[in-house]
């Protein structure tokens, strides 16, 4: 006799189940929502804003910018999140798309994103020079007035010094991710947290310092000069910020914190290892992005009191320097600025590693579907690891490196467009699911409507509308990189559409082998 | 001769049904079904007024008033892998407090539901040339055998024997090295491989091999899964899951010992895999059946080998 035990349900037994052994999904409520935020990334979100948006857009009230992209953001993490719920599978738009329009469609949009991962994995290993190594060895060297540093801080801001880490870093984590993600998290989950510490000094700096303490130790470190005459070199450089308020401008500046915050649904791609999703997936998405919302909130409220934006952005125009080390030298103190700068490296290149894990999950998959070469699936015979896709991975992050660090049109912003488009087939596949796949739908956790229309159409819709609007953003911001670059558009588009001349290369080689990959994840008829 | 395997169904019908259209759905001449067939959950359905029942699904109370009504909801139960049972309420407190007369219930349900099943198969099958061949999993009680054994054909069950098909020989066993769980076909490695190793035995060496074990071999990709702790908690290091090899080892032997063209296992949902043992393909197609969704494997063979395989969600 099987032992069956009486389930608890609003304070009666309501089920019965048996001892049997079962699936263990693996992340659990904390997970995924640490899983989310580090793919936001909050230390280059702050960076990037501080750097960026506080210097080229005129008239943007950045407080509204991230509200605005908060609205702009939350439509697509549902798509996302209704999804992760309804089909909680790993692979997030692989399975969604190939299975509500077309396998093609599937692969066309998943491998947009596994190109942009390891293309992009070029700009955050870049950030662990430019954001992290350098501005800590100038910044401290000079407070502290110790030569050797500052000449380091000098070799990686360089071209060569920003590759040579670069690589380095690439190497270190692909070889880490080779031993098990286990190693590489024990590592990385300590240094976050420590990271951490870099905003609460920052954030206790801006708010116990007063204003004029803060630009006096400022004046002190940058040099008077450099205080006094910042509003005419800052206007040299570019420096646009300020004037009356502009919406066009206020939306442009968003560019750059879209790019961190759109990734708060990445836990749709670990889907099939999440505990409970259709709760789970369902609150961690949308709380990622309100949190990390609040995070940029805070940090700008607390920067305006502490220095005021405009300075900032004059900073950043004038001298290419990060808010943490305004920051720091706001402090007057080599040991605070050491904490800062120091700590701050941990959060200088956080994009990475997801992008690396997750591209070579994206590898392992098409290899195992028969959409890429079997020698890509191949597994470490003792880690269990995908190292021939790790190294490929690995291979195609040092060559975008070299790409970002000396080819000028290549900027940060450029591969975003790319990501959108992927995201709108998925939005326009979440409109189609409910009429495409209706048996499926109705018996998903999201199958609620509202007069008669099914939410998943709706939250569609809000995200293709979205994504629209970001789309013309990008094409118009010109710091993204991609107004006034046509050819840099057409690589984007060229990507995107490369996965569906894979797919059809891989179906004919497979045909020829008797096996239909457009059967993948086509949905077995019930009745 | 092209073959569609899948396992780990764990009593839902929607991929019951869609296993058996499987046959059609992947142009496959024969069917294997390998093992872990029935469900872990019972949902009782309590009529609190005549014509009017309540059952709690997914933590949501539900209610059908009416025939019709009622029969649908029981539907919507065995879609998800879960066994609708109809009861009033001095039976729903006596399933709650007497836990002999539960399983008792919950295993005249469970036959019920699998003679459901196999009427269903032999309706849709007959005729059709295709042959559908079953065996029950580590965690399916051994009273299932006896209805498994009445399958009309051309479906049949293979448990602990050798069959012969299409120019091939096949031998087939639901039993596993030990859980955590303590289900009811488990044994010590040792008594595992000399069980495997007596069913080896009859196989003609002359005769392409297919391995049809439901647990996977030891360290081979096809059977990773979180450890966990007695109290079957999942085992983290630094914050990750500690996934460690939970196959056999025996298995792993018999396979290394023979040599068989092709080996099909499930047992481990989360390990969907493909590898080489030698010259044998091993295959875990993994179970996703919580979500409805029936992972399976669709392998070709010709002239006594595998041509080609792909692992495919349906």
């Amino acid at each position: 006799m099987a032992e069956s035990t009486a389930v608890q349900g609003q304070g009666r037994p309501e089920t019965f189940e048996r001892r049997a052994t079962g699936l263990v999904r693996e992340a659990g409520t904390l997970d995924v929502l640490v899983y989310n935020m580090n793919f936001i990334s909050l230390g280059l979100m702050a960076a990037l804003v501080f750097l960026f948006s506080t210097a080229f857009y005129p008239g943007a009230n950045l407080y509204l910018t991230a509200i605005l992209i908060f609205l702009v953001v939350i439509p697509t993490s549902l798509v996302f999140a209704f999804f992760a719920s309804a089909m909680p599978r790993s692979g997030a738009d692989y399975v969604y798309v190939s299975r509500v329009l077309h396998p093609a469609l599937g692969m066309m949009s998943s491998w947009n994103n596994t190109a942009w991962w390891f293309i992009y994995g070029g700009v955050p290993s870049a950030f662990f020079a430019q954001f992290g190594l350098a501005p800590f060895f100038s910044t401290v060297g000079q407070m502290a007035g110790i030569g050797w540093m500052q000449s380091w801080g000098t070799w990686f801001a360089s071209n060569w010094g920003t590759f040579i880490a670069g690589t380095v870093l690439i190497v270190v984590l692909v070889a880490l991710f080779a031993r098990g993600m286990r190693l590489y998290f024990r590592v990385q989950n300590t240094l976050f947290l420590i990271s951490l510490v870099s905003f609460v000094l920052i954030a206790g700096v801006w708010l116990l310092r007063s204003r004029t303490g803060i630009l006096a130790d400022l004046g002190q470190g940058l040099g008077q000069n450099t205080l006094r005459g910042l509003g005419q070199s800052a206007a040299k450089a570019g420096f646009a910020g300020g004037g009356p308020f502009s919406l066009k401008w206020t939306l442009l500046a968003g560019t750059w914190i879209y790019i961190n915050l759109v990734f708060n649904q990445s836990s749709a791609y670990i889907g099939g290892e999440v505990k409970r999703a259709s709760r789970l997936q369902l609150w961690s998405m949308p709380l990622a992005a309100v949190l990390a919302t609040a995070f940029m909130l805070i940090m700008l409220a607390l920067a305006d009191k502490a220095v005021g934006l405009t300075t900032i952005g004059r900073l950043a125009a004038s001298q290419g320097l990060l808010f943490t080390q305004i920051a720091a030298f706001g402090t007057g103190s080599t040991l605070l600025a050491f904490l800062i700068m120091g700590l701050f490296i941990f959060q200088s290149y956080t994009w990475l590693p997801g992008q690396i894990a997750n591209a070579s999950r994206n590898f392992l998959a098409y290899s195992i579907d028969g959409l890429m070469p079997k020698a890509l699936g191949r597994v470490h015979p003792k880690y269990h690891t995908p190292v021939n896709a790790l190294m490929l991975v690995g291979a195609g992050s040092i060559a975008a490196l070299a790409a970002f660090v000396w080819v000028p049109n290549f900027a940060t912003l450029v591969g975003i467009f790319g990501f959108i488009l992927g995201f709108i087939v998925v939005s326009i596949a979440a409109i189609m699911f409910p009429y495409r796949l209706p048996d499926v739908f109705a018996s998903s956790p999201v199958n609620s409507r509202i007069g008669g229309i099914p939410w998943m159409s709706v939250v569609g819709v809000l995200s293709l509308v979205a994504l629209l609007i970001m789309a013309w953003a990008f094409l118009t911001d010109p710091s993204a990189g991609l107004n006034g670059h046509p050819g840099l558009i057409w690589m984007n588009i060229l990507i995107f559409i490369s996965g569906l001349v894979i797919y059809f290369i891989a179906k004919a080689v497979q045909s020829s082998r008797g096996v239909d990959v457009s059967k993948r994840f086509a949905e077995i008829p019930v009745e | 001769m092209r073959l569609y395997y899948a396992s780990d169904i764990h009593g839902s019908e929607k991929l019951w049904r869609k296993f058996i259209n499987a046959a059609t759905f992947y142009e496959a001449q024969v069917l294997i079904m390998g093992g872990d067939l029935t469900g872990k959950v019972m949902v009782p359905l309590v009529e609190q007024r005549p014509g009017e029942w309540v059952a709690q699904v997914f933590g949501k109370k539900q209610k059908a008033k009416g025939e019709d009504k009622v029969a649908e909801l029981e539907r919507n139960i065995r879609v998800n892998g879960f066994y609708p049972v109809r009861c009033d309420q001095n039976e729903f407190t006596k399933l709650q407090e007497d836990e002999t007369h539960r399983d008792e219930v919950f295993h005249q349900v469970m036959r019920g539901e699998l003679q459901r099943w196999l009427e269903f198969a032999a309706g849709r099958l007959e005729g059709s040339g295709i042959r559908c061949f079953l065996m029950p999993g580590n965690d399916d009680d051994w009273d299932i055998d006896d209805v498994l054994g009445e399958a009309a054909p051309p479906v049949e069950s293979v448990e602990g024997r050798l069959t012969e098909f299409d120019g091939v020989q096949m031998i087939s066993s639901a039993w596993a090295n030990p859980t955590p769980w303590d289900s009811p076909r488990e044994l010590p490695e040792e008594e595992l491989l000399e069980r495997l190793e007596k069913l080896a035995a009859e196989l003609r060496p002359d005769v392409p091999a297919i391995f049809n074990l439901h647990c996977p071999p030891f360290d081979s990709g096809l059977d990773v899964a979180p450890e966990l702790t007695d109290d079957l908690r999942v085992v983290r290091e630094g914050g990750e899951p500690k996934l460690i090899s939970v196959g056999s080892t025996s298995v792993r032997t018999l396979i290394e010992r023979h040599q068989p063209m092709l080996a099909l296992h499930g047992h481990i949902h989360e390990s969907r895999a493909a590898a080489e043992i030698g010259r044998t393909i091993c295959i875990n197609p993994g179970s996703a059946y919580s979500q409805g969704v029936l992972d399976g494997a669709v392998v070709d063979i010709e002239g006594g080998n595998v041509v080609s395989y792909q692992l495919v969600s349906g």
